[in-house]
């Protein structure tokens, strides 16, 4: 696995980057949708479009241990045989999982505090890649300023359930208002966390 | 004529439809998979 170390990057941006072959250096697909669990917050894979404007969704998907390097502009693989694993982790957890895009979502905190629609989500990208933040817009909260969007931190755990994305209230404390300086609140607001894990309930 | 008219008419408005049903058919998402409901816990590790 080779990623630039520890590269936050909104998961929006992956989608339509080209999966390319390092044997053949041959662009396969493209990523459709992006796909993480919410059991450990961790980036599953890809669901894939055949390439060009013509090309529809595949069959195949691109489980994360298929992914040989993810960086800003293509996904890697190391064969374009990677894409035939119809048995592979991400199809077993699409069969019985639950799965809904998070985009447009509202996200309240465990107080009952409405705190925005979720414009995107963030990705840690290293060995493991997880999520570990959203952004968020049409906060009244948190965005006074109109079309205004902040990120906010999450824990290790998800809870996505229903038609809402449900947050700790103390993510409050912990909001970014750039991608640059987010990845120091979300240690920060973990430390936190662990430190007072009653919090942590969602 | 008239004839004409309409079929290109038609043929312009199809021709959107399909572009239409194609954009909707290859656009994205972030989608997050309940893995619980599956029993299983983190999908995959980099290699």
């Amino acid at each position: 696995m080779t990623t630039t170390p520890s590269l936050l990057l909104r998961a929006t941006e992956l989608i339509g980057h080209p999966v390319v072959t390092i044997d053949a250096g041959e662009a396969v697909a493209e990523v459709k949708d992006v796909v993480y669990g919410t059991t450990e917050a961790a980036l599953l894979g890809f669901t894939l479009n055949n390439r060009g404007f013509l090309g529809g969704p595949m069959k195949q998907v691109l489980a994360w241990a298929r992914v040989a390097a993810l960086g800003r502009h293509a996904v890697m693989i190391a064969t374009a045989g990677d894409l035939d694993e119809r048995d592979d982790v991400l199809v077993e957890d699409f069969k019985g999982a639950r799965r809904r895009n998070v985009i447009s979502s509202e996200v309240i905190t465990d107080a009952g505090e409405r705190l925005g629609e979720v414009t995107d989500v963030v990705l840690l990208v290293d060995a493991e890649p997880e999520v570990v933040g959203y952004e968020i817009g049409g906060s009244e909260i948190l965005t006074p300023r109109k079309g205004g969007h902040v990120f906010i931190p999450l824990p290790e755990t998800l809870a996505v359930s229903g038609e809402a994305l449900m947050v700790p209230a103390a993510v409050r404390d912990f909001v970014s208002d750039d991608l640059a300086g987010f990845g120091a609140s979300v240690e920060r607001f973990r430390d936190h966390l662990r430190r007072s894990p009653t919090e942590q309930n969602t | 004529m008239e004839i004409a008219i309409a079929v290109a008419v038609i043929l312009v408005l199809l021709l959107v439809l399909a572009v239409v049903v194609q954009r909707k058919r290859r656009s994205g998402g972030v989608i997050a998979a309940d893995t619980r409901a599956s029993g299983r816990g983190r999908g995959g590790k980099g290699r």
